[in-house]
């Protein structure tokens, strides 16, 4: 490891590719961290730079790809440089809506909140509050279309990922693992636990705007039963949040 | 309506425009053309717009019976092509007529190859792009019993009209830049990435392609799990065990595996076409460099168009200059309405 890897400072602009830069905001991962990429999102968004292509939040870090053909990259990291230390116009960090979303705890729906219990000591019904009571924030979307990460679970849900990577994540699907939780949106492979599955996806293929959630979005996540899960429309939340 | 309908696949075909531009930060991979000078080559000899999608095979090959006439054109890793048994020349335009049977079968240059048709093709078009992206379900998938559309109302275009080879199928030179992680390795890591050499796998799918360090290998770093950060194409990844991948069109969007360097954008082709067994190397260039060549490689996609050529030769070289083919597309010789 060099010596110097240590003494970077934060936030530290790196070029990614020739085509981008990747701003990091800290070492690991941490809500206020997370709150630095979110703020930086809302300012490039604010900034709207046409020769920016796509501008990418991950959970402590941040991509922004240019077109060089339009741009020079080094003017790209002057400006990412300057951006970085210009005060906010406004609180970045609280506009992001707040969804509620059902989620079924029960039977199949859950395969994996037994071994949480089992790992945390903590009773199925226990779980289910304490999963429901989280204020979460969309940190990021990553892996596979639509698929959401939350922050941040309590301690209690401080469980490794498993071993075997084998399971199969339906959509809706809602894991934990490290106190982080995962909503899905398409059917993944995952070594993540399978808690709940939500009759909501955020992922729709034939209508724009095709997502739910944005980086910054707050959940709160609220139980139903079986019989409620299969009576859900899952139309009627994008209705409901005027996202047509 | 006109359509050429797959009789037979013999490997890996989906179908590939530029890509899903602006969704990665929903976890949307980019995808598109592995080659994307080659996909422009098709676009430039049908005289089309640098947005229409083509049929992109990875080695393999397939068959396909035409209903209706239209004018197609080839490029990317050379394959043997014949319509009614009759070879064609690559990388050129010919036109096909009901009922003729085309045959596309991988040579040994290049791994990538695409079939374009006039307008590009009409297939599912979501979050902007007909790019199939399997995994998510994305985009049309080509399979046997799949009629391929042409989008354009006109489906003539001029025949016969070829580009020059283009010259990257034997580098052995990717050209790179240093990336976010690039310091997280070890020195010796660093000057062994480029003093040394390495072989191309074959394994490899358009996700990534993994690459073999020769008579040495990369420290993984072990002990240091990086949170997920994004990813762009070219990315040179080192996974907890060591095993090293080129990143390509179709990568996940963040990932949490260190990244030691990126391939520049202007060699991502020679990437995609690069053969399994191909002992390469690294040449480490400054972020200043991989733009200049990024601004050729666009200026001679942009001016492809100037180099197109029609495939007859100078007629004081033709022996035979009356029963000469100054075409390449083979015809059924009678007239055809294309229905």
């Amino acid at each position: 490891m060099n010596a110097n890897t240590d003494q970077m400072e934060f936030p530290r602009i790196s070029p990614l590719g020739d085509q981008a830069f990747m701003v990091t905001f800290g070492d690991g991962y941490s809500v206020e961290t997370n709150a630095k990429v979110l703020e930086f999102d809302r300012k490039l968004a604010i900034e709207n730079s046409p020769w920016i292509v796509e501008v990418v939040p991950a959970i402590r870090s941040i991509m922004v790809r240019v077109d060089p053909l339009c741009m020079e990259m080094e003017k790209v990291e002057q400006f990412l440089f300057e951006l970085l230390s210009k005060p906010f116009p406004d609180k970045a960090i609280d506009q992001g809506r707040t969804f509620e979303i059902p989620v079924c705890y029960e039977n199949e729906f859950g395969p994996d909140l037994e071994y949480i219990a089992t790992r945390t000591g903590l009773n199925k019904e226990k779980l289910k509050e304490l999963h429901c009571s989280c204020n979460l924030r969309v940190a990021c979307l990553g892996f596979a279309p639509g698929l959401t990460y939350l922050a941040q679970l309590p301690e209690e849900f401080k469980i490794p990922r498993k071993e075997s990577y084998n399971a199969t994540a339906l959509p809706g699907s809602i894991l934990v693992a490290n106190r982080q939780t995962v909503f899905t949106a398409t059917e993944i492979p995952t070594g993540w636990s399978i808690i709940g599955r939500s009759p909501v996806i955020g992922f729709r293929i034939d209508q724009s705007p095709h997502f739910l959630l944005q980086p910054g979005d707050k959940i709160r996540f609220y139980p139903i039963s079986e019989e409620e899960y299969s009576n859900f429309n899952p139309a009627q939340i994008w209705d409901e949040y005027g996202i047509t | 309506m006109a359509s050429l309908e797959i009789l037979e696949l013999l490997g890996p075909v989906t179908i590939q425009d530029k890509g899903r531009v602006g969704y990665q930060r929903f976890g949307v991979p980019r995808g598109g053309a592995m080659d994307y000078y080659a996909l422009a080559e098709g676009q430039t000899l049908l005289g089309d717009e640098l947005e229409t999608a083509a049929l992109e095979f990875q080695f393999g090959g397939g068959t396909f019976v035409s209903h209706g006439t239209m004018t197609l054109a080839t490029s990317g890793g050379p394959m043997e092509v014949l319509v009614d048994h009759k070879p064609l020349t690559w990388r050129s335009t010919f036109t096909i007529y009901p009922s003729q049977i085309l045959q596309m079968r991988k040579t040994q240059l290049g791994i990538y190859s695409y079939l374009h048709f006039p307008g590009g093709i009409e297939s599912t078009k979501i979050i902007g792009s007909r790019s199939t992206h399997i995994a998510s379900g994305l985009g049309d998938v080509p399979e046997v019993g799949y009629h391929l559309i042409p989008l354009s109302e006109n489906l003539s275009r001029e025949e016969g009209l070829t580009l020059p080879e283009p010259d990257y199928f034997n580098i052995k030179t990717l050209r790179i830049v240093y990336g976010p992680h690039s310091k997280l390795f070890s020195d010796s890591d660093l000057d062994n990435l480029t003093l040394k050499r390495f072989r191309m796998s074959s394994s490899r799918n358009r996700m990534g392609a993994r690459i073999i360090p020769i008579d040495w290998t990369i420290s993984a770093l072990t002990g240091k799990t990086l949170v997920s950060d994004p990813i762009v194409a070219g990315d040179i990844q080192v996974a907890a065990d060591g095993t090293t991948a080129i990143l390509l069109a179709e990568s996940q969007p963040t990932g949490g595996y260190p990244r030691i360097a990126s391939v520049i954008t202007s060699d991502l082709p020679m990437v995609a076409q690069m053969q399994p067994d191909t002992e390469f190397q690294f040449q480490l260039v400054s972020n200043r460099e991989a733009q200049i060549e990024f601004r050729k490689i666009s200026d001679r996609i942009r001016n492809l168009s100037h180099s197109l050529k029609p495939l007859v030769r100078d007629p004081f070289q033709m022996h035979d200059l009356l029963h000469y083919n100054f075409i390449s597309g083979v015809t059924k010789g009678e007239d055809n309405d294309g229905n």
